[in-house]
């Protein structure tokens, strides 16, 4: 009561400073935990800190890898939070990063003779429909009988993975190498480096441009108004005739298409093939939920947390090399990322039950998920 | 009955309590004597629950004072202050520790011990020797979340007693009990009256009150409207101090009435789904220019009501009509459509989602039905423009961008009566002006005669009689998901409608 006019006249500060509070807490933790491993095993953790800072941005070609890294990552997190935002909790996307990866590697070798803009494009466009298909039937669960989703997706992830390595051990293999993988691409297929040396390629522009439409999809789309207003106050939404089943299907599906068009970029940008088991820890798709879940729903948000992630990750491949950094304490520091999206996630859970598809209404919450 | 003995088991006076805008209570007092069992009735929201829980210690009174056995208990007393007193208060809804057994429970915070362990042994003897007393029976170490609810509300009785309370209250005990229950728990009230303890009963049931009442305090919209000894009860006066004297009806403009706009028939929903009351056999008519009223105890099926005609419950049986033409198919968006408008009782969960800003909130039927938008894209500037409008319109001010929860309740209740009450066809409004304050509730009444005049059907579910007899051209009343009778406001008998809304067959009382 001391202060009633300054507190009227920004509530909008007030709260952007408790959610960027909110958003920067996981990462201050997480950097405090990497420092005690550091300082437990007799490291400075600040001169380790500054090497990351320098592996991750320091110089074109840095930036350059910290953008490649980012671009698979930006497109699993964008297909993980527009299903959140509908309050449905898609954790399939690795399963469809699989798929997606397996189609787009079959197309950029089947279809080697067509030409260059034409193939990849063509390519990434099966890998979106196989990602798409993969989560046809968890979407159809969800919003016709109400079967939880998160069971679905989590298990299909699975499937997903055998069933892709099965594929390319019996049918794809390429014979003359010993890995489980298939033949390399066409040359066709493949997207050129932008920056020589690295893996940054014409896909982070797609990435990005898809994380904008994101932004603009919910913010001024009919449909994107349905998806929040669904994950919002779902009953309100039923009151409104908002239709909860479209807002499932939708954002289930394109969280598919998402994750099969992050696995095909891997392919032609990256990999140049398709390798059994190759999106490990921990995995395009699951980092895609913890960008997600850490870039609160934000398109801002979700970029720069896929930034975060793949400086961590591009950073963390070049130092092991040459700062005696083990590998381990880069996988430590996402792994306890991964802690706090795994806490963050059962909250949202908690607080967000469809009861207009089946499920408990579970009043209050602050929404702080925007 | 002599003036009032100076040492008065209870003597509240003057108490005050305001929740947010509303009024709870004014001015209400509350005494009663040592060996009495002392009813306190009144509708729904009338304030007996609020008046109990400061008494008990759990809710604050704005002003007022509150003496328990000549003692005066502080302005502010804690639970704990009021439990020292004797007062002990059997809340509706009996909670247990699960994991723990009958006789944890029950001696759970004031453990009898020696040499510092709990001493099981008298904490049983002296327990049971209050159950055996009034005829209960327990497992004592069965868990105690396999009771049932009555046994749930028994166990709590005996805990009371055995902490020597000598103030009971029980608030709406009966709900949750059989009948032959129901006789059990008045023998065992009579009974501990009759040790000198005093006993307060919340009900609105009168066939309640006079069976056990020796005397009866009778609240209405936060005040204290009646105190009626025993020799003085006359269950139709009761009734009428209860739903009060109605006001005459403001004079409407003989209506002329349109075709049917909205037909019920035969509706019945599936029974015994937990949290609901299922609906049976509703049949229901609403012309154009014609407001129906929904008079009954909350609980009643009013909600299932709603929700069966807004789309968002399927009926087991029966049909929906809608301008004539069924709608048993069609989902709410469908039925919005046709012109139906809904003002929802939960204003905060389903009236509005509190997280958009208020432009999305009101352009929310718009932007369903796809009015306002270009292939697909928002509109945002002619949305925003018709929202403005809208809001003021309804007298709410506000910045367009401010999420919808910054408004206070009333306004949030105008911001939903001016989106829904434009241009409707059929209007379902719930509670329209609960918790909304003078100015608000006159907006509300206001909307809703425009309408009807302008040939709109209307059906308006309340519990507060006087709006309905102030609205309604007619009014029926719903009783466990039936609709036992009806009457016309003109004609009113608020007795007869009391025992109706009590459940008390008119034709059968004594």
């Amino acid at each position: 009561m001391i202060w009633p006019a300054a507190e009227s006249s920004s509530p909008a500060l007030v709260g952007l400073g408790r959610r960027a509070l909110r958003a920067l807490g996981p990462l201050a933790i997480t950097l405090a935990v990497g420092a005690g491993v550091l300082g437990l095993s007799g490291r400075n953790p600040l001169t380790i800190y500054a090497l990351y800072l320098v592996q991750a941005v320091g110089g074109w070609s840095r930036l350059a890898s910290t953008l490649a890294a980012a671009t698979p990552l930006v497109l699993t997190g964008v297909g993980t939070s527009i299903g959140f935002r509908a309050g449905f909790f898609n954790v399939g996307l690795e399963g469809a990063v699989y798929v997606g990866a397996l189609a787009t590697a079959w197309a950029g070798t089947v279809w080697g003779q067509l030409p260059a803009p034409v193939l990849p494009a063509l390519a990434l466009l099966l890998g979106a429909a196989a990602g798409t298909a993969w989560l046809v039937v968890p979407a159809l669960l969800r919003s016709l009988l109400a079967i939880d989703e998160v069971v679905t997706t989590l298990m299909l992830n699975y499937v997903g993975i055998a069933l892709t390595t099965y594929l390319v051990l019996y049918h794809f293999l390429y014979k003359t190498i010993g890995n489980a993988q298939t033949p390399p691409i066409a040359t066709s297929a493949q997207l050129a480096p932008l920056v020589p040396g690295t893996s940054l390629t014409a896909a982070a522009g797609l990435a990005f441009a898809i994380l904008i439409g994101y932004g603009l999809f919910l913010r001024r789309t009919r449909l994107g108004a349905e998806v929040r207003t669904v994950g919002d106050n779902p009953r309100f939404a039923a009151a409104m005739g908002f239709s909860a089943r479209r807002a499932a299907i939708l954002t289930m599906l394109v969280g598919g298409a998402l994750g099969g068009l992050a696995g095909g970029i891997v392919v032609l940008g990256v990999t140049y093939n398709f390798t059994a088991g190759f999106s490990t820890a921990p995995g395009y798709g699951y980092s895609g939920v913890a960008v997600a879940v850490l870039g609160r729903g934000s398109w801002v948000g979700l970029g720069l947390a896929a930034l975060f992630f793949g400086a961590l990750a591009s950073a963390g491949g070049v130092i092991q090399l040459f700062g005696n950094v083990p590998i381990a304490l880069t996988q430590i520091l996402q792994g306890t990322l991964m802690i706090f999206a795994g806490i963050r996630l059962v909250q949202l859970r908690r607080r967000r039950r469809h009861p207009a598809t089946g499920g408990e209404t579970d009043s209050g919450g602050d929404g702080s998920w925007r | 009955m002599s003036a009032e003995p100076a040492t008065a088991a209870v003597h509240m006076t003057g108490i005050w309590k305001r929740f947010g805008a509303v009024q709870a209570l004014a001015d209400v007092g509350l005494t009663a004597d040592p060996g009495e069992i002392h009813a306190l009735v009144g509708e729904n929201g009338a304030g007996k629950t609020t008046l109990v829980r400061i008494l008990a210690g759990l809710e604050r009174a704005d002003a007022g004072s509150v003496d328990v056995n000549g003692r005066r208990l502080g302005p502010h007393h804690s639970p704990k202050e009021a439990a020292e007193a004797g007062v002990g208060l059997v809340q509706q809804h009996c909670q247990v520790v699960p994991g723990l057994a009958v006789l944890e429970n029950l001696i759970l915070g004031h453990e009898p011990t020696r040499l510092g362990l709990i001493h099981r042994r008298q904490a049983l003897a002296s327990t049971r020797a209050i159950a055996d007393r009034l005829g209960y029976s327990f497992d004592w170490y069965a868990p105690a979340e396999t009771l049932g609810l009555g046994q749930r509300q028994r166990l709590e009785i005996v805990r009371l007693l055995w902490r020597r309370c000598s103030v009971l209250v029980l608030d709406e005990p009966t709900t949750v009990l059989t009948a032959a229950e129901v006789a059990n728990l008045f023998e065992v009230l009579r009974s501990l009256a009759a040790e000198g303890r005093t006993v307060i009963l919340i009900t609105h049931k009168l066939d309640e009150v006079r069976e056990v009442a020796d005397h009866v305090t009778v609240l209405r919209h936060g005040r204290t409207v009646g105190r009626i000894p025993r020799q003085r009860l006359d269950l139709d006066e009761l009734a009428r101090l209860m739903v009060g004297e109605l006001e005459s009806p403001p004079v409407r403009q003989p209506a002329a009435l349109g075709e049917v706009r909205l037909r019920l028939r035969g509706v019945t929903t599936p029974a015994g789904e937990p949290g609901t009351q299922a609906l049976r056999g509703i049949d229901l008519e609403v012309r154009a220019g014609e407001i129906v009223g929904i008079a009954g105890v909350e609980g009643n099926g009013q909600a299932e009501l709603c929700e069966v005609v807004v789309g968002l419950r399927r009926p087991a049986s029966g049909t929906v009509e809608i301008n004539g033409r069924s709608v048993d198919g069609l989902g709410t968006r469908a039925r919005r459509a046709l012109g139906l408008a809904f003002v929802p009782a939960d204003r905060m969960e389903e009236g509005v989602n509190p997280l958009g800003s208020l432009w999305e909130n009101v352009a929310a039927p718009q932007i369903v039905a796809g009015r306002g938008t270009r292939l697909g894209i928002l509109d945002r500037q002619r949305l925003r423009e018709q929202a403005r409008a809208v809001l003021a319109g309804a007298g709410v001010k506000g910045d367009l961008d401010l999420p919808t929860r910054s408004l206070s309740g009333g306004n949030v209740q105008r911001l939903v009566v001016g989106r829904e009450l434009q241009q409707p066809s059929v209007v379902v409004a719930a509670h329209p002006t609960r918790g909304v304050d003078v100015r608000g509730a006159a907006f509300v009444h206001r909307r809703l005669l425009d309408l009807r005049r302008a040939g709109s059907a209307i059906l308006v579910i309340s519990a507060d009689l006087d709006e309905l007899s102030q609205l309604a051209d007619r009014v029926l009343v719903l009783h466990r998901g039936g609709i036992v009778g009806g009457y016309a406001p003109e004609d009113a008998d608020p007795a007869r409608i009391g025992l109706l809304m009590s459940g008390v067959v008119p034709e059968a009382r004594p």
